[in-house]
C-alpha cells in the first residue's frame, strides 16, 4: 500500500481481504488520522444500516429498493356488502389519496380535538329493507350517551340479532357498541372513543359465535 | 432543519402537503413494523389509521422529540388496538406480549431507528445508496455488486466507503439538531 492509498475500509467492513491485506490496513490507520477518521465513519455507518437491515430483514421492504412500491395488498376486500377497499397502489401515489382521505375525514367539526360533542342526532338510513331508525347524542362530562331509535327492521330468525357499532367508513374502523333490541339501545362512549369514528351502523348478527361485524349493515348513519 | 422534524412541524402548522411528505417519507418503514404484529392482511388498514391519527394529533407533536419516535409511538398504538380487535381463532400471543410489554417499546425505537436510517440512505448519490444496499439488504459481496453493476471492485468499495461516511454525518447531523 502506498502512501497514497486509501485504506480498503469497505474491505474491511465487509470481508473479502486476506489477513495480510486486514493487518496493513491496520498499520496504515494508524499512521493515518485521515483515513482512521474516515474509517470512524464509515464504520458507524456500517453499525447504523446493519442495525436498520437487520430490523427490516424478515419483511419485502427490506428486500426492495429505497423507494420501491410497496407489496399489494393480498386478503380480500372488506366484509362490509358493497363496500371495497382500496385496491394495491403504489405507496407513493397512494400518499396522495391518503391525504385526501384523511382530510375529508378529519376536517369536520368536533373531529379535530375541538371539545365535548354537543346534543345532536343523526337519522339511520335503511340499507336493507324499508325500516330506518334515529340515534341522539348528548354529551355528559368526558362521555357520550348515545340512544339508539329503530323501527320496520326486517323480521330475526332465533338465533338472529341486531347490533351496534361504531363506524370510521374511511378507514373502515368499527367498535362494538352491543345489542339492539326490540324498543332500541342506549350506550355510553367515552368521548375519546367517539371522536376517532363518524357513522353508527347497525348489522344483522347471528348467533354462531363469530364476534366480527357480519356482511349484513341494515342501517347506517353519520353523526358528525 | 432535520428533514422528519420539519415534517412534524409543519404537520402542526395544519400543513396538508406534509401529511403526504410523511406518509412518503415514513409510510414504507411504518407498514414494514406494522407487518411485523398485525399481519400483512391488516398492515395497511392500520398503516391508514396510523396517519389519520398522525393528522389528528398533530398538534401534540413536540419538535423537541424525535418525529419517528412519536410517529411510530403512534404506529404502536394502533396496532395494539388492531391485535385487540382481531377475532381470529389463534392470535399468536408471543407477538403480543412483544408488542406491548417491555419489548414493545425496544421494538419501537428499533424500527424508528430503522427508518431514520433509511430515511438518511434515501438522502445518498443513487450510486452509493444503490451499492449500500445490494451490501446491507441484499446481501452481496462487495465482488458480486461490481459484477452485477459492471463497475469495478474499487468502484464498489469507494462508493460503500463513501455512502457509509456521507449517512453517519447525516444521522450525526440529525442526532445534534436535536440535541439543541
Amino acid at each position: 500500500m502506498s502512501d497514497h492509498d486509501r485504506a480498503d475500509v469497505a474491505g474491511l467492513l465487509h470481508g473479502g481481504l486476506d489477513n495480510l491485506e486486514v493487518l496493513r490496513n491496520r498499520e496504515h490507520l494508524a499512521s493515518c488520522p485521515e483515513c482512521r477518521d474516515a474509517a470512524l465513519d464509515a464504520l458507524v455507518g456500517h453499525a447504523l444500516v446493519q442495525r436498520a437491515a437487520g430490523t427490516l430483514s424478515d419483511n419485502a421492504f427490506a428486500r426492495d429498493k429505497l423507494s420501491a412500491e410497496p407489496d399489494a395488498p393480498r386478503r380480500p376486500l372488506g366484509s362490509l356488502p358493497g363496500r371495497h377497499r382500496r385496491s394495491a397502489t403504489v405507496l407513493l401515489v397512494a400518499a396522495s389519496l391518503v391525504v385526501a382521505a384523511v382530510l375529508v375525514g378529519v376536517l369536520r367539526p368536533g373531529a379535530d380535538g375541538g371539545g365535548t360533542p354537543a346534543a345532536r342526532a343523526a337519522t339511520l338510513e335503511p340499507l336493507v329493507g324499508d325500516g330506518g331508525g334515529r340515534v341522539s347524542m348528548t354529551g355528559s362530562g368526558s362521555a357520550t350517551r348515545m340512544v339508539i331509535a329503530t323501527h320496520d327492521l326486517p323480521a330475526l330468525r332465533e338465533d338472529e340479532f341486531y347490533y351496534a357499532w361504531l363506524l370510521e367508513p374511511i378507514t373502515e374502523k368499527m367498535l362494538p357498541l352491543g345489542q339492539v333490541g326490540p324498543s332500541g339501545a342506549s350506550f355510553e362512549v367515552s368521548d375519546a372513543l367517539l371522536e376517532g369514528y363518524s357513522a353508527v351502523d347497525v348489522s344483522l348478527e347471528a348467533d354462531d359465535g363469530d364476534p366480527q361485524h357480519s356482511p349484513t349493515s341494515v342501517l347506517r348513519g353519520s353523526y358528525a | 432543519m432535520e428533514r422528519g422534524r420539519s415534517i412534524g412541524v409543519r404537520l402542526a402548522r395544519r400543513d396538508e402537503s406534509a401529511l403526504e411528505d410523511a406518509y412518503t417519507d415514513y409510510g414504507p418503514s411504518v407498514l414494514a413494523y406494522l407487518r411485523r404484529y398485525v399481519g400483512a392482511d391488516e398492515a395497511e388498514d392500520v398503516l391508514q389509521r396510523t396517519f389519520l391519527d398522525v393528522w389528528r394529533h398533530a398538534g401534540r407533536y413536540d419538535p423537541q422529540e424525535r418525529f419517528t419516535g412519536w410517529l411510530f409511538t403512534i404506529a404502536h398504538r394502533r396496532a395494539v388496538d388492531a391485535l385487540r380487535a382481531q377475532r381470529h381463532a389463534v392470535v399468536d400471543m408471543e407477538t403480543v406480549r412483544e408488542l406491548v410489554g417491555e419489548d414493545g417499546r425496544e421494538a419501537l425505537e428499533r424500527f424508528a431507528d430503522a427508518a431514520d436510517v433509511r430515511h438518511a440512505l434515501a438522502a445518498l448519490p443513487n450510486h452509493e445508496r444503490e451499492t449500500l444496499h445490494l451490501a446491507y439488504f441484499q446481501e452481496l459481496t462487495q465482488a458480486e455488486i461490481a459484477h452485477r453493476l459492471g463497475v469495478p471492485l474499487g468502484t464498489v468499495k469507494a462508493r460503500s466507503s463513501r455512502g457509509l461516511q456521507r449517512l453517519a454525518g447525516i444521522l450525526r447531523a440529525q442526532q445534534q439538531e436535536g440535541a439543541r
